[in-house]
């Protein structure tokens, strides 16, 4: 009758893998501490799991882990603070914040895992102006491997990314 | 003030933006959105393009696989060490000691001690969560929140939620408290639910269709309105509470080893994995992982003194009355010895009191001394 998204072991885990990344970067805006960011979501996989039922759909549990793990963060900072500057929740960002970021990085993150740690390197070496051989010294390696890594990454996205255009701009500057 | 935008749209826009694919019309929704200073702030942010390549290396930190791993461990069900641990407990418990701390009516609420200064008892505050995902901090304050179906009146004795008819959606709101918190509120059939710290409820805004279910994590006591053709479920852990109407207290906190179930009036059948039970007044069912579900008399006010605002114990292990007062009192326990654990005291005292009265109150039998440090108290044995 009535739509739900059920909580299963499966869609758990598909729920962790999806969002497990993005939350901590989440976390990461509050906490600098990465291992405390981590725990901060495991811990609110951990409350979703104890209270699975109910959810209408995928969007509500992606809200729901968002609150949770915003929540939690506050409340480590409000522990931690050892001035009240921290404790302006203002200039911390908010679950919608949160969720549009997830939202319009995704797509890009997925697409930039087709991409090597080393060719991401050399974009975001050519994106800074830096020269080849700049790069090149940079990771340690030649000015033509630094090229052929740029012309793999340009082939790469062209032929994954049909629409993130200005990714391919990047590379021709 | 314009309406606030969906976020769906707002990232389907941005997307849009990114990929140059945005028609004059939906330019000028996304230029307006971005009138907000904030909402520009975060595009700079979303479209900076090192930024994003930035944060491709920040994800790759995060380790999917090892923490699923860790977190997969902890939702399982725990196996043989629980078992372990029941036989050495029935061992030791004839051995321990049972120390009655005198009755105090009345513990001074006077904060006269330095040291506890930084602590203080809980407060009545929660965080609401709407079904669109909107949060609301709740406090005593006097407001009223419009959904779209329902009024929902905040005062100093909790929210209540006014029922709105008709609308056939069953959408859900999540009540939570943190350590330090406590909240009370009533939902849209009558029913009345108190929240102890570090808990949540999720239920539906209105209660449309044949039955009512919740969902609750932590401590919730519950009095739930009679309707014998709508039946009451509640939710903890992978049970569920079958009730007609009737008050009871459920106490499901995550880190705990048993799920406890108090009836005070009424009648409830209770099913977990593979056993059912019904209970009746005064009757508390304990749940323990791979265990058939245990039925015991029991005196009800030891377990639903917290709503009425005292911690009441009557020769119960230090283990989890330090563990209420941790989470009522927002600190951290260390144990410089283990064995206190199972140490066994009585209590009665008013939630409010300084902890450090609490703590010297327990401190004269004995057995046990406290040693305060900041938002750390570190348990050791007399000796």
């Amino acid at each position: 009758m009535k739509q739900a998204f059920h909580i299963t072991q499966d869609s758990f885990r598909y729920l962790f893998k999806k969002y497990y990344q993005p939350l901590c970067a989440f976390a990461r805006q509050f906490v600098s501490v990465r291992d405390v960011c981590e725990d901060t979501v495991q811990d609110a996989f951990a409350s979703l799991w104890d209270v699975r039922g109910g959810f209408k759909e995928e969007k509500a549990v992606k809200y729901y882990l968002y609150n949770s793990v915003r929540n939690k963060c506050l409340n480590v900072i409000r522990h931690n603070k050892v001035k009240e500057k921290h404790l302006n929740e203002l200039a911390l960002p908010t679950v919608d914040e949160g969720v549009i970021e997830e939202g319009v990085f995704a797509p890009i993150y997925k697409a930039l895992l087709d991409l090597s740690p080393q060719e991401c390197k050399v974009m975001l070496g050519v994106m800074h102006g830096h020269t080849n051989q700049d790069i090149a010294d940079d990771l340690g390696v030649s000015i033509n491997t630094v090229k052929t890594l740029r012309q793999r990454a340009y082939k790469t996205l062209r032929e994954k990314l049909k629409g993130i255009q200005w990714l391919l701009l990047i590379l021709f500057g | 003030m314009a309406a606030k935008t969906d976020n769906e749209t707002i990232i389907e826009l941005i997307n849009k933006q990114i990929n140059g694919e945005l028609t004059s019309e939906e330019q000028v929704v996304l230029e307006d959105w971005l009138k907000n200073p904030a909402n520009q702030m975060l595009y700079d942010r979303l479209t900076d393009k090192r930024l994003i390549l930035k944060k491709r290396f920040e994800y790759d930190e995060y380790n999917v696989d090892k923490a699923w791993q860790k977190v997969n461990k902890r939702i399982s069900p725990k196996l043989n060490i629980r078992r372990w641990i029941s036989y050495a407990a029935a061992i030791i418990l004839p051995l321990a000691l049972f120390y009655v701390v005198y009755q105090l009516s009345e513990v001074p609420q006077s904060n006269t001690s330095p040291m506890a200064e930084s602590i203080q008892p809980g407060q009545r505050k929660a965080v609401l969560v709407l079904s669109d995902g909107q949060q609301v901090e709740l406090s005593a304050a006097d407001t009223t929140i419009q959904t779209h179906a329902i009024n929902i009146q905040i005062d100093s004795l909790g929210a209540h939620y006014e029922g709105g008819a008709g609308n056939n959606e069953q959408r859900y709101n999540t009540i939570q408290t943190s350590r330090g918190m406590e909240y009370s509120l009533k939902l849209a059939d009558g029913t009345k639910v108190w929240l102890n710290s570090e808990s949540s409820l999720r239920y539906p805004e209105n209660f449309t269709g044949n039955t009512r279910e919740v969902y609750a994590s932590g401590e919730v006591y519950l009095e739930v309105t009679k309707n014998k053709e709508k039946p009451f479920y509640v939710h903890f852990n992978d049970k569920r509470i079958k009730v007609l109407g009737t008050e009871f207290n459920v106490r499901a906190y995550p880190d705990e080893t048993e799920d406890l179930v108090t009836l005070v009036e009424g009648s409830v059948a209770l099913s977990a994995a593979n056993d059912e039970v019904v209970l009746k007044p005064n009757e508390q069912a304990t749940c323990r992982a791979n265990k058939a579900i245990k039925v015991n008399t029991v005196n009800t006010t030891l377990y639903t003194a917290w709503k009425e605002g005292r911690f009441v114990y009557r020769d119960a292990p230090l283990e989890q009355i330090v563990n209420d007062l941790a989470r009522w009192y927002d600190v951290e326990i260390f144990y410089q010895n283990k064995g206190m654990k199972q140490e066994r005291f009585s209590l009665n005292t008013n939630r409010r009191a300084n902890i450090q009265l609490i703590l010297e109150a327990l401190e004269l039998t004995e057995t046990v001394q406290f040693k305060v440090s900041g938002r750390n108290i570190v348990i050791q044995s007399v000796n």
